[in-house]
């Protein structure tokens, strides 16, 4: 087994975490020495911990449970340790232990990275799609955004209203927009707080009067009971926390926020 | 051809040749709008005057499903058949609640509860 060695230093892409490379068998022994570098690591203030597994080749118990109470600490301070660069076996033998009920695991620093800001800086994540426009592509992408919003924590019934906000919007994007077009446009992004969405289609030019017609219709959506269709708009309305209608030159954006109700 | 989105299983049911109940397993959208209605249309065309439809298993309806359900529903009104809906799921029965659907369609918690209506 490898010799115990470790560094650490501060994350290229962001100063305020902090990166610990571990390397060979992580024994009792070889922690201690890691402990007085930890303490050190707290008194700079140095709160949030991504430990680099990388080159570990063996972990014992006790070393586990020393590092839980590292993360303990951190917690205490509003920080966290995590672990990146864990192999298969490691991460088997880690999770015998009862480790991954413990820690997060993530295959690179930039994907911490990416989760440190949405959870610490509540920056909001973002996805730009240019679909089709077939309805036959919509059950598809409003189940790929409904699922990234449950992963994110958000509830299952923030997740369902979110799934429906994305149908309605989408069907109403393609039925409406110039069908010699043939994508539409929508735009995503959430934080721990809310999710905005846009979709966007393109239209032939829409002249002034016909535009104040959409905008009143778009504001007051009427439904026909006789009709099979009609009802998306109200439904929307209803399940959104803030909607509103853009119409320019060149199509028509539908900017929904919906707040997490959870 | 049925839907991906959607698969409809029609059942007997004892003691009643001209009731079925048929089970939507999946969600109900704008793409197998058209397939459903059809398929309903048959089973009424069979001679068959109620149908429950179970929706223990019916994940999502959209606005458009919703709005095929209602013309089902009138259509079956209509022709002094019965559509009856039983075990719907939370999520779904909140969309329906929103269109104001729930008063227009024939809600059932359980499949005996839709049943015992029918005597």
């Amino acid at each position: 087994m490898a010799e115990f060695s470790f560094s650490w230093k501060s994350c290229e892409d962001d100063a305020r975490i902090t990166l610990l490379t571990l390397k060979g068998s992580l024994d009792l022994t070889s922690v201690e020495n890691l402990m007085d570098s930890f303490e050190s690591m707290v008194a700079e203030g140095r709160y949030f911990v991504i430990v680099d597994m990388e080159h570990v080749d063996f972990v014992s118990s006790p070393s586990v449970g020393a590092l839980m109470g590292c993360r303990c600490r951190l917690i205490e301070k509003k920080g966290n340790l995590v672990l990146v660069g864990l192999s298969l076996s490691l991460r088997e033998k880690l999770n015998l232990m009862g480790a991954n009920r413990i820690f997060r695991y993530y295959n690179d620093v930039k994907t911490v990275l990416s989760d440190y800001r949405w959870e610490y800086d509540n920056l909001a994540q973002k996805v730009n799609l240019q679909i089709p426009a077939n309805p036959a592509y919509v059950p598809a992408i409003r189940r790929m955004i409904s699922s990234i919003v449950l992963q994110k924590g958000y509830n299952r019934k923030d997740a369902f209203r979110i799934e429906t906000i994305v149908d309605e919007l989408s069907n109403n994007a393609i039925e409406h927009g110039d069908h010699s077009q043939k994508m539409f446009f929508i735009e995503f992004a959430l934080d721990r707080e809310k999710v905005e969405l846009s979709v966007r289609n393109r239209t032939s030019e829409i002249d002034p009067s016909l535009a104040r017609s959409v905008q009143e219709k778009f504001n007051n959506p009427v439904v026909d009971d006789e009709s099979i269709r009609g009802r998306g708009l109200a439904l929307v309305k209803m399940l959104s926390s803030e909607l509103r209608l853009d119409i320019d030159a060149g199509g028509t954006t539908v900017h929904v926020t919906k707040v997490r109700e959870d | 051809m049925e839907s991906k989105q959607i698969k409809l299983e029609v059942k007997d049911v004892d003691g009643r040749s001209n009731t079925k109940i048929i089970e939507f397993d999946g969600d109900l959208d704008s793409t197998n709008v058209e397939s459903t209605l059809d398929k309903v249309n048959t089973i009424y065309g069979e001679g068959v005057a109620n149908i429950i439809a179970d929706f223990s298993k019916l994940r999502y309806v959209n606005s458009t499903g919703l709005g095929i359900l209602l013309h089902i529903s009138k259509t079956a009104k209509t022709n002094r058949w019965t559509f009856k809906i039983a075990k719907v799921n939370d999520n779904v029965f909140e969309i329906i609640e929103i269109i104001g659907a729930n008063t227009l369609l024939d809600i059932y918690d359980t499949i005996e509860d839709a049943l015992s209506s029918l005597n």
